[in-house]
């Protein structure tokens, strides 16, 4: 095995006849990394982190947890006994359980006091102890429920949408609290969202999933610059997407010539993210500014480009740049582009 | 939205509580003033007796039917068992068969000279006396009767609470190191106690209010002294002080019974779409599916195979009895029509009245709806017998018109359902969004006609099931039929107990056979009802 604490390779699960959920899934996890699995709903990620909990049996493929085979080839490790951590969607905080006892539950031993007092220190909950969950609001009940899936030291956490139910301004908040907790713990974490800025901004890896399969698997920057494909790039962030024609480590476009990121040849789609593109106000230039919608800290400049095709920019707030301006259009760094359907 | 109190609503719901204590107050008030002789020689003749008599009864029953209650919901929620869809079905169907026709279908079947003495004694060729048949008429007869048909009050909700129990909490135990039984120990069996609690004290309930059972296997216990008191002594305030003494016993099941529905609520919800990691019997299936059989055979089967066949017998080979007692003419037809329209009448008039205190407290939530609401509800600790023995009481001293005619007796059963009319009433009418009728308001419809058109449609389903369930208890009821019924005019019930009455017990059949058939083809849709059955039947008492 690789240093790889957690590793998926080629897991299938399917429900009766209806396709497979998870359609042959593969990726590593390294130790103490945070991994994020991000897609649309419906698209396995949370089926994906139910196997690796031993909630779900595969159909196919194996699943190793510290070098250790839990699932896979007739070798089947229970929930119980895979020392896997795990936040549900909703808590899942029992209701008949004070916080403290909901906290020392997984724990074996009598005298859990001291580690109840320094978990919920951990998660900032000091003093919550004695309440029940239902007095508690939504982002607490998170805490707690982290709590409780870090109790017994485990080597993985697996977290299900943990801040799907929370509001905005709390869910970002959470997060850096979850992921610097998760951290000092030194715990493999996996979490389950289907917010690309949720995933890119706390996740050391991402991987992005459709349809059952992990389409990407890679650092943030890498998913946001390099997209493996047309879908991962319009589901990680906004893309420009315009035809041209490849040749080799360049290609054509109405933008003119743009330097690609891998060698294509023939027809292409060029992706370009908006805040990749530059423009100067001019007299005669290649679009005019159909629309501005201004966000304060920046702003969305809706190009029409007068080769035919429209583009998005982001763009700082400034000055020249009015509704109807006429203005050039250059691309900063390396694009990617994706091959076109010949038939 | 901040409306104008409706005074005139809130005056009809008065009204509509008042009425429904009057019964109440006056059992009170002709216990209070019996002399003291009449109260000590009680308390010393028969209180110690009839206690004793009815501790053993109600102990019996709840062991019994939390035994089989917990037992099937598990099987049924939990495990594989083949057939888990049409066993939820068969194992609440007993709840539309009135305690006296199990106990008339044993009767019919294990007395001297019934049916199995009968085959033994004709066909296999035993002397007369030779086999002994299981007593009916003693303490564990009468658990096993009651027990057969008040399991589904423990059944129906312990297993909505297994299906209700969030999934995530079982998981997560299993994810804290939990194995499968420790989980179910720990998390489950917590999660669903109240449930439990609460379909129990409901089995409590019934056997405290229960008289028909009782009275055919002769076991003693307040209803049947209530009963007895009153007809055979003609002692008023004696039936009234008994009548008080159970009415306090029964006041802390409701109470109690409340509080744990209550807190059922909170602790599960409906909101887990995944299946279930199912059980697996393996091998136990071979035990189980047998027991589960059994159940459905002694509860269901044989009172609709033992009590359908004597039917068709007297039917098709009249005997001198059966023309005596008008099976084959169009007797049977009359009394089933008579108990419809009694049980008709009753149930609208009585789902019509609960929605006056009702949409007070669901709309207007003040102290005053509060009150009135719980007024309203205060009969339903009344057994049948004392809400009859008060009409009886009442009707004779302010209204010896009616006495004896059938407004008397619909009179009776409304007050009999009114409480349960407002207890299954109250969860179809909170179904309804306060949005829609405040849309409806803002559109400039007067608040009438927006309960006329908003509101009552779209409660219409969860209140026709909530009818049902009322119009199932008014089929049933006895002894208020008994009590009130005017001469002539028989319902099913009533030649039920008159046939046991005079020991001529098969002639029963054939009114137990409509009856239960009208009942159970009643029930059968409410059980898909948008209601949930599970909901409901906590009131069907």
């Amino acid at each position: 095995m690789t240093d790889a604490l957690i590793s998926v390779q080629n897991v299938v699960k399917r429900y009766g006849d209806v396709g497979a959920a998870v359609a042959g899934v593969v990726f590593d996890a390294p130790r103490g990394a945070l991994v994020a699995l991000l897609g649309p709903s419906g698209c396995g990620k949370t089926t994906t982190l139910r196997l690796i909990a031993g909630l779900e049996t595969p159909n196919a493929g194996a699943i190793w947890l510290e070098g250790r085979k839990v699932a896979g080839d007739g070798a089947w490790v229970p929930p119980d006994a895979r020392r896997v951590g795990m936040v549900f969607q909703d808590g899942a905080l029992f209701p008949h359980l004070t916080v403290a006892q909901n906290i020392a539950f997984p724990l074996a031993t009598r005298n859990g006091r001291g580690r109840v007092e320094e978990l919920l220190a951990l998660v900032g909950m000091s003093g919550y102890g004695e309440r029940y969950p239902h007095q508690l609001s939504g982002g607490q009940q998170q805490r707690v429920a982290l709590a409780r899936a870090l109790a017994p030291a485990p080597a993985v956490v697996l977290l299900d949408e943990p801040f799907s139910r929370l509001d905005a301004a709390l869910r970002a908040s959470l997060r850096e609290d979850v992921r610097a907790i998760v951290q000092r713990t030194g715990a493999t974490t996996i979490f389950v969202t289907h917010d690309q800025e949720e995933a890119l901004s706390i996740a050391d890896v991402v991987v992005v999933m459709f349809d059952g399969k992990a389409v990407q698997v890679g650092a943030p920057q890498e998913i946001y610059t390099r997209p493996a494909t047309r879908q991962v790039a319009t589901f990680v962030g906004e893309a420009n997407l315009l035809p041209g024609q490849a040749n080799g480590l360049t290609a054509e476009c109405v933008l003119g010539r743009v330097i690609l990121a891998t060698p294509q040849h023939g027809p292409v789609e060029i992706m370009m993210r908006p805040e990749a593109v530059e423009l100067r106000a001019v007299h005669n230039g290649r679009a005019h500014i159909e629309r501005i919608r201004y966000f304060g800290h920046d702003q969305s400049i809706h190009l029409c480009l007068h080769g035919g095709g429209e583009l998005n920019v982001r763009s700082l707030p400034r000055p020249d740049l009015r509704v109807g301006q006429e203005v050039d259009v250059f691309v900063r760094g390396v694009v990617v582009a994706y091959p076109v359907n010949r038939d | 939205m901040t409306q104008k109190f409706p005074w005139l609503l809130a005056l009809f719901a008065l009204l509509v509580s008042l009425l429904a204590v009057v019964p109440l107050i006056y059992i009170l008030i002709r216990a209070v003033s019996a002399d003291a002789a009449t109260w000590s020689r009680l308390w010393v003749g028969q209180m110690p007796d009839l206690l004793v008599q009815t501790a053993l009864l109600l102990a019996g029953v709840i062991g019994f039917t939390l035994l089989v209650g917990i037992g099937a919901a598990w099987l049924v929620e939990r495990s594989d068992l083949p057939g888990r869809g049409v066993w939820r079905v068969l194992l609440a169907l007993p709840l539309a068969l009135p305690g006296y026709v199990a106990a008339i279908t044993y009767i019919i079947l294990l007395r001297r000279g019934g049916v199995i003495d009968r085959l033994l004694i004709d066909y296999a060729g035993f002397a007369r006396g030779e086999v002994l048949l299981p007593p009916l008429y003693n303490l564990a007869g009468a658990i096993l009767i009651i027990g057969l048909v008040t399991y589904p009050y423990l059944y129906l909700p312990t297993a909505a609470a297994l299906r209700g129990v969030d999934r995530s909490l079982e998981e997560a135990a299993r994810m804290a190191g939990r194995s499968g039984w420790a989980t179910f120990r720990q998390i489950t069996l917590p999660l669903v106690l109240p449930a439990v609690a609460g379909g129990a004290l409901l089995v409590g309930l019934y056997v405290l209010s229960d008289f028909g059972t009782v009275a055919m296997l002769r076991y003693r216990t307040f209803t049947t002294a209530i009963y007895n008191q009153f007809t055979g002594q003609i002692d008023r305030s004696g039936a009234a002080v008994l009548s008080v003494v159970l009415i306090l016993l029964a006041l802390p099941l409701l109470f109690g019974e409340g509080w744990f529905s209550r807190r059922q609520r909170r602790l599960t919800s409906d909101t887990a779409w995944r299946p279930r990691q199912l059980v697996k019997l393996a091998r136990w299936r071979w035990l189980v599916l047998p027991l589960m059989g059994l159940v459905v055979l002694l509860a269901l089967g044989l009172p609709l195979l033992v009590l359908g066949g004597l039917s068709i017998q007297g039917w098709l080979f009249p005997t001198e009895a059966d023309r005596i007692w008008g099976i084959n003419n169009e007797g049977i037809l009359v009394f089933g029509l008579n108990s419809l329209l009694v049980a008709t009448l009753a149930a609208t008039v009585a789902t019509l009245l609960a929605m006056g205190p009702l949409y007070l407290a669901v709309r207007f939530p003040s102290r005053i709806s509060r009150i009135v609401l719980t007024l309203s509800r205060s009969p339903f600790a009344l057994p049948g017998i004392i809400i009859g023995l008060a009409f009886v009481l009442l009707i004779n001293r302010w209204a010896p018109v009616i006495y004896g005619t059938i407004f008397a007796l619909v009179f009776a059963f409304i007050f009999r359902l009114l409480p349960q009319s407002l207890s299954t009433g109250e969860s179809a009418l909170r179904g309804v969004a306060p949005s829609l009728e405040e849309a409806a308001r803002t559109m400039g419809v007067s608040p009438v006609r927006v309960f006329l058109r908003v509101t009552l449609p779209v409660a219409a389903p969860g209140l026709l099931a909530s009818w049902a369930l009322v119009f199932i208890t008014a089929m049933k009821e006895l002894p208020t039929a008994i009590l009130l019924r005017p001469p002539g005019f028989d319902t099913l019930p009533v030649r039920i107990w008159a046939a046991a009455s005079e020991s001529v017990h098969t002639q029963a059949a054939p009114p137990a056979f409509l009856l239960i058939l009208l009942t159970t083809l009643m029930l059968l849709p409410i059980m898909h009802s948008r209601l949930g059955i599970d909901r409901a039947i906590q009131d069907n008492v």
